[in-house]
């Protein structure tokens, strides 16, 4: 039974996701907090599979109280699946830098495309608790990459060349998807597929482009993800 | 076409005009030199030929008949210009005896070829201009006597006679002496006035002394003669002396002993015969026993000396003769007009024995060098040209009454000195014009050839291009011309620098201000946004799918996407560039052979150009889409499935990629137009498009610092896209 917690100070929309949530996992225990003062107090408290939330928690709250709540998360290493009327947080990123696992859907957001995020934010979670959950392990590589890590029982799930490269659990995904075909590329289709929202060519551009970039904040010499220019992308070893 | 070659004459006139007035003045110049030399040759020849004609008839036509014979029979004798002083054989008697009274009349002399000049040897050489001159001769009629004549005419101003019985001969004299084999004789001729003539008559008789070996001297009446006086117009007087010589006198008749007389046995011969033969019965007698002429004739040697007295000082001079006199008539003096017209004269002999005999002349000295002694087939003689010919010009001319024939042999073809002088004159007028056309192309020509060239290159140009155009060096007026042009280029280079700089500051204030405004607007639009959104989300929560409502609410929700930049331009802006340093020309390579297996399949896509080299800084995911959005556009216009060529070049710091494809053109009105968000000129034909690539792919490609334009060929369009360079 997953415990979720939905951090939205939009009564109805809080009500929205959780009747959404109880259509497909009846028997899961969903928290709601229309605060952030409420939700920081059970977050810490408490252990959640995964944790919607809003940034802007409205008036009366901090401006960017989904930021404070991803901060605490980092502690609670729970996932975090940020719904909101923001644009894609370049200017937070560095928050969400310090959690496990994240990952963005700008509303107004369907109720397929919110499943389906929540679904694979699930996945993550339950990989995760299967496996020694500790700081991170490095003995045994998990792609044909040898300077590439990707575990997603792991705090640090992608490393490269030893050091954590923080992804959004959309980008985790079409990472995987890449190195799993490495030195073969892989169609546009098939990464399409690993994108729940915006299913286009631009959107695929700027998953990739966030990804070239988080690898060469690491690594300035990154070059691995490689144009099949007219056909797709390429992960070189 | 008329008007385009006028353009064209007319863009080459300055050329044109030089090389056809060049080509002309070099066509005349050498035909008039191919005229003037082959004219002049056949025309010589042809003249020279009638020349030789008609100086052989008149070298024939010059000799008399006792001449021709004195040729005929004395040819050996008469080639060179000298012979030694030797008699002749003559036709027949040219001695009469002294006449009686004054008879004006004088005695015929010999013929003209009998005579040599005669050389006064040295310590008394002089030049006289009428020399002495003697002929001696035989005759070949034996009936008229055993003689030797000797005919001498001696200038001389007075005559001084010999008293009788002076025996120390105090007088002027002739020295004769006579060598026949080994026989000889010698004689001293002095002139005695006569018994019966007045002194008025300026008639001698000649008394001849014998001199012997020891000195003795005896009168000898063996031989007999006379002289006479003849004044010469110019004052001078000529002595003439006539006289024969009883050959009897050198060779004895009796007895015709075989051997060797001394002149002794000679002399002592002659006292014993007692008389002097002058009777003609005896003569006619011995004559008919004697062959004649006596054998051995050719070979009689005679030499000459003269002793003068003067009359003044009653000194006397003695002047020796040279035993080489020089020829009168001798064919080498006739040959003289032939040699010094480069031909040969010779003389064909055809004798009684059938056999015939070529007599060569010799040139007279002073044209010796008129002719070839060798072979050569070319000759320069004083500057006249001479070739031997394969054809020489030969002309012949039979000698009258005898068994001669003249010959003239001509090498073939002469080039005189003014001809060939203006011929190379011509040719070096024709050298001259061929450099001043060299120099003229060199110099001016070529030059305007190559600045036009290089200025017509320049004008696309970029305006930081440093290029000039040639001989700026150059001192002459192309140099200055070029100086100019440069000065020129200079200057407008840096006012349109200036302009360019100018432009792209505003460009780049205005480029500034609009983003800031666009930045100011996301700014606004994403608070915005978020105020929409978050009420969306809760609309769409309180009416779910089936509220007659909720329709309005997706509307909303299309709108926002609309407004918010999930489909509008600004989404375009949003998307992040990352420069990276990618080498187009791979990926260009891989891209259009890619573009058959691309989800939406683009056939029949060829690159050209290198396969790798051409660095530039793009993000390599905006570069892919602006080429495929370029791809997908030509592949929508194309004419069937005919190629779309990407042609990838580099110039100087610019690469530039040119994607062509055969098809309708494009209004030059829209060529611009084309590349605004939601433009499409087929929207009214129901396809697909929905004016977004072309927007994308200038939006992507100026965001790398590149520039993208479309025009039309002459099958299609061509979309020029152009990045600068990482070098």
């Amino acid at each position: 039974m997953y415990r979720i917690a939905i951090v939205e100070d939009d009564k109805s929309t809080n009500d929205t996701f959780l009747a959404l949530l109880k259509n497909h996992w009846p028997d899961c225990k969903v928290d709601q907090f229309l605060n952030f003062e409420s939700a920081n107090d059970a977050l810490t408290k408490n252990h959640y599979d995964l944790v919607i939330s809003d940034i802007d928690l409205g008036p009366g709250t901090d401006k960017y109280g989904g930021l404070k709540i991803a901060k605490s998360l980092h502690v609670k290493q729970s996932p975090l699946l940020i719904v909101s009327g923001l644009p894609q947080p370049e200017l937070h990123r560095e928050m969400f830098k310090a959690l496990d696992a994240w990952d963005y859907l700008q509303k107004p957001v369907n109720e397929s495309d919110f499943i389906n995020q929540v679904s694979r934010a699930i996945t993550f979670s339950q990989a995760k608790g299967q496996g020694p959950s500790n700081t991170g392990s490095f003995q045994t590589p998990t792609t044909p990459d040898p300077n590439l890590q990707i575990d997603l029982r792991s705090t640090t799930r992608v490393i490269w060349k030893g050091n954590r490269v923080n992804l959004s659990m959309t980008q985790i995904r079409l990472l995987q998807t890449l190195v799993e075909h490495a030195n073969q590329g892989v169609t546009f289709e098939a990464l399409f597929d690993q994108i729940d929202s915006g299913r286009n060519k631009e959107n695929l551009r700027v998953h990739i482009g966030s990804i070239r970039r988080e690898f060469s904040a690491s690594d300035p010499e990154f070059n691995s993800v490689k144009n099949v220019p007219m056909l797709g992308y390429m992960w070189c070893v | 076409m008329f008007d385009l070659s006028l353009s064209k004459f007319a863009q080459y006139r300055l050329t044109l005009t030089a090389v056809v007035g060049l080509a002309l003045l070099f066509l005349l110049t050498g035909a008039t030199l191919y005229r003037l030399i082959t004219a002049s040759i056949e025309k010589e020849r042809s003249h020279r030929q009638e020349l030789f004609d008609s100086d052989l008839r008149e070298l024939a036509g010059r000799l008399d008949a006792d001449e021709r014979y004195v040729l005929e029979n004395n040819l050996s004798k008469l080639l060179s210009e000298e012979r030694p002083i030797q008699p002749l054989l003559l036709p027949r008697l040219y001695f009469v005896n002294l006449p009686i009274g004054n008879s004006p009349l004088t005695p015929r002399p010999p013929p003209q070829n009998c005579y040599v000049d005669l050389v006064v040897l040295a310590p008394n050489a002089e030049r006289n201009q009428n020399p002495d001159r003697f002929c001696t001769y035989f005759t070949s009629n034996r009936a008229l006597g055993s003689y030797l004549y000797l005919d001498m005419t001696l200038s001389n101003r007075s005559v001084a006679t010999l008293r009788t019985g002076d025996i120390t001969l105090h007088a002027d004299a002739i020295r004769l002496s006579v060598r026949s084999g080994e026989h000889s004789g010698s004689w001293w001729l002095t002139l005695q006035p006569p018994r019966y003539s007045p002194p008025s008559s300026r008639r001698f008789e000649v008394t001849a002394i014998l001199e012997y070996a020891n000195g003795k001297r005896e009168r000898d009446r063996r031989i007999e003669g006379w002289a006479y006086q003849q004044q010469q117009p110019n004052g001078e007087s000529l002595l003439h002396i006539i006289a024969r010589l009883d050959f009897h006198a050198i060779i004895p008749q009796q007895p015709p002993q075989p051997g060797i007389l001394s002149q002794q046995t000679v002399v002592k011969s002659h006292y014993r015969g007692g008389q002097f033969r002058h009777r003609r019965q005896e003569a006619l007698t011995d004559a008919m026993l004697e062959p004649w002429p006596p054998q051995g004739w050719q070979d009689v040697k005679i030499q000459l000396a003269r002793k003068s007295l003067n009359p003044d000082t009653q000194q006397a001079t003695l002047a020796e003769y040279s035993p080489q006199g020089r020829t009168n008539l001798s064919v080498s003096a006739l040959s003289a007009p032939f040699v010094n017209a480069y031909a040969k004269l010779s003389i064909r002999q055809h004798l009684h024995s059938g056999e015939l005999k070529r007599w060569p002349s010799s040139p007279p000295a002073a044209l010796s060098e008129k002719l070839d002694s060798t072979d050569s087939w070319l000759r320069i003689v004083d500057g006249d040209l001479v070739f031997q010919r394969a054809t020489p010009l030969v002309r012949e001319q039979i000698v009258p009454d005898t068994n001669l024939v003249f010959e003239v042999s001509h090498p073939g073809t002469v080039v005189e000195k003014g001809v060939w002088q203006t011929a190379a004159l011509l040719s070096l007028v024709l050298f001259g014009f061929l450099f001043l056309a060299h120099h003229f192309w060199v110099r001016l020509l070529r030059p305007i050839w190559v600045l036009s060239a290089k200025a017509t290159e320049l004008v696309s140009s970029p305006i930081e291009s440093e290029q000039e155009l040639p001989y700026g060096d150059n001192r002459d007026e192309v140099g200055t011309l070029s100086t100019a042009f440069n000065d020129l280029l200079k200057e407008t280079r840096l006012r349109a620098s200036r302009e360019q700089a100018e432009r792209e500051r505003r460009s780049e204030e205005t480029r500034q201000k609009h983003l800031e405004d666009v930045k100011t607007r996301e700014v606004s639009l994403k608070t915005i946004g978020h105020e929409i959104r978050s009420p969306l989300q809760a609309l769409l929560g309180l009416h779910q799918v089936g509220d007659p409502s909720r329709r309005y609410i997706d509307r909303m929700i299309r709108a926002v996407d609309h407004l918010f930049g999930k489909a509008g331009p600004a989404s375009f802006d949003s998307i992040p560039i990352d420069l990276q340093q990618i080498d187009i020309a791979a990926f260009l390579s891989i891209q259009a052979t890619n573009a058959a297996t691309a989800t939406s399949p683009i056939t029949n896509v060829e690159y050209i150009g290198p396969l790798s080299g051409v660095v530039c800084k793009v993000d390599p995911d905006a570069f892919e889409d602006a080429v495929a959005h370029i791809l997908e556009n030509a592949a929508r216009f194309r004419i069937d499935t005919t190629p779309i060529l990407i042609h990838l070049s580099q110039q100087e710091s610019i690469a530039t990629i040119s994607i062509a494809n055969d098809g309708p053109q494009i209004p030059d009105n829209l060529l611009e137009t084309i590349f605004e968000f939601g433009f499409s000129p087929t929207e009214n034909r129901g396809d697909s498009n929905q004016g977004i690539g072309l927007f994308a792919a200038r939006n992507y490609v100026s965001r790398m610092s590149g520039n993208i334009v479309a025009r039309n060929t002459t099958s299609g369009v061509e979309f020029i896209v152009s990045f600068p360079l990482d070098i």
